[in-house]
């Protein structure tokens, strides 16, 4: 057997007929369905987080107001705010990008195993950093609102006793962050690195091969 | 429903009908087994369906969904040798070139023939996969290149490669390849 009657018996090969009537509509169904719990979910995700630092600004926010109505200074906890805002802008814009990453734009091989190989280098990257763009920012506006009791909250308390919950906040807060940094570290090292040598190896096969 | 829904869904259905072919012979190049090979086909159909509006038409529709199709299976393959816990990247679990018994009528056969050559063609590293599944479907150097990438000198050369390499891989069952 040759090429071309290699070529002819696989051009002959039966390919199931395209879906019709009610099958057709059950299947274009089920494509849309998964379509939209793919976007569910990434809306959801990112959701969450930014609940999450919506939560924490309007309660760190309270703190803040609530110092300035007892004409205490409320620097402390409004730079918290700020901090916990700087955070949330970052992660939606970091996700705003990436959501584009997830589309399928109908480009060349090459050039889709590169911007997948991207899309996992910049994971790797935010996730080697996590310190400087997530724990640190947190971590820092926890301590602001532990410094704003300290500093500002119930001045009839000896500061000893107002040094207490901002020992404990940072003793919290510096044993959350390790456990977060590590969980980052140990997925960038079990996931990520792996995936991006997987693609890297692809890419090289793909033009060694050539 | 937006308005542009049902455009959307026109465009989808009229790839499938056209080019669903492509479709199942990509997964069958690239899942081993039909349960895979469903999994495959409906995740290839949900990316078409997600891509459909980036569609501008500055590529061919048949390049676009050919590619679309291509990263699809590249990216399940992917995937799946993660879960599997890097198996062994260019053969599948339980695939085989070797000669089965003779099939008793034409069709068989025939039957016969493809599940052998799918399973030559799963054999082949991914690459070169690709470059054969997209040969075999008649296209053009230019065409693959258009698809994967590479330049057509390129194609010309990984194609000579690999076709030498299918017809090892399907030496011993039928005359040898060329």
């Amino acid at each position: 057997m040759n090429y071309d009657e290699l070529q002819r018996v696989w051009a002959e090969q039966p390919t199931p007929p395209p879906p019709a009537g009610s099958a057709a509509e059950t299947v274009w169904q089920t494509v849309r369905d998964k379509s939209r719990a793919f976007s569910r979910t990434i809306l959801w995700r990112d959701l969450r987080e930014v609940a999450a630092c919506g939560l924490v600004m309007f309660i760190f926010g309270g703190i803040a107001a609530e110092a300035t109505a007892e004409g205490a200074p409320a620097w402390p906890a409004q730079l918290a705010v700020a901090l916990t805002f700087g955070v949330a802008a970052f992660l939606l814009i970091d996700r705003w990008l990436a959501r584009r990453r997830f589309v399928p734009r109908g480009e060349a091989v090459l050039v889709e195993i590169e911007r997948a190989a991207d899309a996992v280098r910049h994971q790797v990257w935010l996730l080697r950093n996590v310190h400087w763009w997530y724990l640190l920012p947190l971590g820092g506006s926890a301590m602001c609102v532990a410094l704003q009791y300290l500093l500002y909250g119930a001045p009839e308390m000896p500061l000893v006793v107002r040094a207490i919950p901002a020992v404990v906040m940072l003793g919290v807060t510096v044993a959350v962050n390790v456990w977060i940094w590590r969980l980052n570290q140990r997925a960038v090292k079990r996931e990520l690195e792996p995936q991006l040598a997987d693609l890297e190896d692809q890419r090289r096969a793909w033009i060694a091969e050539s | 429903m937006p308005k542009s829904v049902p455009l959307h869904h026109e465009r989808f259905t009229g790839w499938v009908s056209r080019h669903g072919a492509v479709l199942h012979k990509l997964s069958r190049a690239y899942a081993p087994d039909a349960p895979s090979q469903g999994e495959l086909h409906q995740e290839m159909l949900v990316q078409l369906w997600r891509s459909v509006p980036q569609f501008a038409g500055a590529a061919k529709e048949s390049t676009w969904i050919y590619r679309v199709a291509l990263n699809t299976a590249l990216t399940w393959q992917r995937g799946r040798r993660r879960r599997a816990n890097h198996e062994v990247p260019q053969a599948e679990p339980g695939e085989s070139v070797s000669s089965g018994s003779p099939a008793p009528d034409v069709a068989h056969a025939r039957q016969d023939l493809l599940e052998h050559v799918f399973a030559a063609v799963r054999a082949l590293p991914v690459g070169e996969r690709s470059l054969v599944v997209l040969s075999l479907d008649g296209l053009s150097y230019q065409e693959i290149g258009d698809i994967t990438g590479l330049s057509e000198n390129h194609v010309g050369v990984a194609l000579s490669r690999a076709r030498t390499k299918l017809a090892n891989n399907m030496k011993g069952i039928r005359d040898e390849l060329r």
